[in-house]
């Protein structure tokens, strides 16, 4: 799920962060928006894959990847956490 | 008389509201005081960033992230005795900057050039609004936000034709504890200037010690000259003069005589405060301990405010690791005044720089008898609790002090240490980084600390940035503590 202590808006499509604690803005690539949006509701990993195959038309194997890494990268940085 | 409104006040930023009150706006500025009080204020507010219509201007705006306000606190809250001209200028309250200083700070070449260096590290961290100081003969001038900079002394203000804000700090008066200049020779140094003032703000600032609570009554004496006195203050002019001399003659030791001064001004304007607390003073070394405490009562019950941390030198020893005397000055308020939890927190901060941790829990615990919220005694029996490896009650008292003061930077800093030792690195990175935007942005340790969590976790490219601000705060710190060491 999302840390919600994380301010955040979509502009042009692309979900953009503030990170208030480490005072850092980050916008996020189109698979990243995808998924935080997607998160709006607790997801599971295989359910967050799956939504990125069906909404980028990629192999799954692919999303399972990008999609790991995405949510590495965000956990490492406190912005989505594990349930 | 040529001042017209005159306010006095603890906390110097109180002017500011004085200045929004009455309507201030494009005054001059006469700020007399011993500091500068101009820093810069990170008040952009995150979430106006988040106000931007396209990517390219979320950008734009993001890249400036200097001034961003990552405290919990809300714009009004910012600021405070440190940096409550900028706001002043801001809002177009001030037009022009004049800060009077006192004499030695421009006695020679060499204290001019450290006072240039001082002010020139604040103004030149925001380069855009500030250009460093130059030497215009007796006066250091520069631009900040827009307007004119001058500092100077007293006999170097320049005459000045309009009603101007002048602000005066009693600390100005002071230097190394004792009282350098008195207020009826300032007055008159003013009114040859023909200075001519709207509003007076004057500030004590005996609360973080910057003027000593036995000088206070050189603000009332300020104000009583400023304001015109009243039938019932008339003798203000001969009391005061009678506490100089009783201050000058207990500095001899010739307490007899001290004590004959103060007398006599305590007949010609009864229980007033500053007199029966030089009284107390001087009954105390005297070894009279039940007039001390008599005195010392008198004078609390006349002025409240005589009842603080700083109504002795305790925390002045404190910050110069004189602990001995500290610990004395203490204990003889104890004598004095044994329901106050004031020297017990000093007493406790004493034990904890000694790491006599049992001692120091015990005076915190008695502050807190006293005081059940004091946020002092519960953040410092959480760090021993955490420095005695019992974390949860460590988080228990540091949660407690952060819920009644939420942006101590000290609590949140130990905090942090608690999750270090719990290995819970994403609520230690948390803490500290709260530390660090609640105003312990130099703190050395709290940068190496978030160079080693951001390692543990894998964050390398924030570790980076965190090693850069750790080397520069480091760095920074060893180059002021050479130079002090230099220049002695």
């Amino acid at each position: 799920m999302r840390n919600n202590d994380i301010l955040w808006k979509l502009i042009e499509d692309k979900v953009v962060l503030l990170d208030m604690d480490e005072g850092r803005a980050i916008i996020l690539n189109d698979v990243g928006s995808h998924i935080w949006m997607a998160l709006e509701k607790q997801k599971t990993q295989e359910e967050l894959v799956h939504e990125v195959t069906t909404a980028f038309d990629i192999d799954e194997d692919v999303a399972k990847k990008d999609t790991r890494s995405f949510l590495d990268e965000m956990i490492r940085k406190d912005l989505i956490r594990v349930l | 008389m040529f001042t017209k409104n005159v306010f006095s006040m603890e906390n110097h930023n109180d002017a500011l509201l004085c200045w929004r009150k009455t309507g201030q706006h494009k005054k001059i500025l006469v700020h007399i005081d011993a500091h500068f009080d101009f820093a810069w204020i990170a008040d952009k507010d995150p979430q106006d960033i988040l106000n931007a219509k396209s990517l390219a201007d979320f950008r734009r705006i993001a890249e400036k992230n200097l001034f961003w306000n990552l405290s919990n606190k809300t714009k009004g809250k910012l600021t405070h005795i440190g940096n409550y001209i900028y706001p002043a200028i801001k809002e177009d309250i001030v037009k022009e900057f004049n800060w009077v200083v006192p004499d030695r700070l421009f006695s020679k070449r060499r204290n001019i050039i450290r006072l240039k260096n001082e002010i020139d590290r604040i103004i030149t961290l925001n380069p855009k609004q500030g250009s460093p100081l130059k030497l215009h003969g007796n006066h250091l001038i520069s631009d900040l936000c827009g307007i004119k900079l001058v500092i100077g002394t007293l006999k170097d203000l320049p005459m000045l034709e309009e009603d101007v804000l002048l602000d005066i700090d009693v600390d100005y008066f002071i230097d190394k504890e004792r009282a350098w200049f008195y207020p009826d020779r300032f007055v008159k140094i003013l009114e040859e200037k023909g200075l001519k003032s709207d509003l007076t703000t004057i500030a004590y600032s005996v609360e973080g010690g910057f003027t000593p609570i036995g000088y206070k009554f050189i603000g009332d004496h300020l104000n009583y000259l400023l304001n015109g006195c009243s039938e019932q203050d008339k003798p203000l002019d001969k009391v005061v003069s009678l506490i100089i001399k009783a201050i000058d003659i207990k500095s001899a030791k010739l307490y007899k005589e001290a004590v004959h001064f103060l007398k006599e001004a305590d007949i010609c304007y009864p229980k007033y405060a500053p007199v029966c607390y030089h009284l107390s003073d001087i009954y105390y070394e005297m070894g009279f301990k039940k007039e001390a405490y008599d005195y010392y009562h008198k004078a609390v019950s006349a002025d409240p405010s005589y009842r603080t941390l700083y109504n002795n030198r305790g925390p002045l020893f404190e910050d110069r690791l004189k602990l001995k005397k500290a610990d004395a000055e203490y204990k003889k308020m104890l004598e004095l005044d044994p329901f106050n939890p004031n020297p017990f927190i000093g007493l406790g901060n004493i034990y904890k720089k000694r790491k006599k941790w049992d001692d120091a829990m015990f005076n915190y615990n008695e502050a807190l008898k006293l005081d059940p919220n004091n946020e002092e005694a519960l953040q410092n029996i959480g760090y021993i609790h955490m420095i005695k490896n019992d974390l949860d009650k460590g988080m228990e008292n540091l949660e407690k002090t952060l819920s009644l003061k939420p942006d101590n930077p000290l609590a949140h800093s130990y905090l942090g240490r608690v999750y270090m030792k719990k290995k819970k690195y994403n609520e230690a990175m948390r803490e500290t980084r709260r530390a660090i935007n609640s105003g312990a942005f130099t703190c050395t340790q709290l940068r190496w600390r978030l160079v080693f969590i951001y390692f543990k976790k894998g964050l390398y490219d924030r570790m980076l940035d965190e090693l850069k601000a750790a080397f520069i705060v480091s760095y920074y710190h060893i180059f002021w503590r050479v130079k002090g060491w230099l220049r002695y």
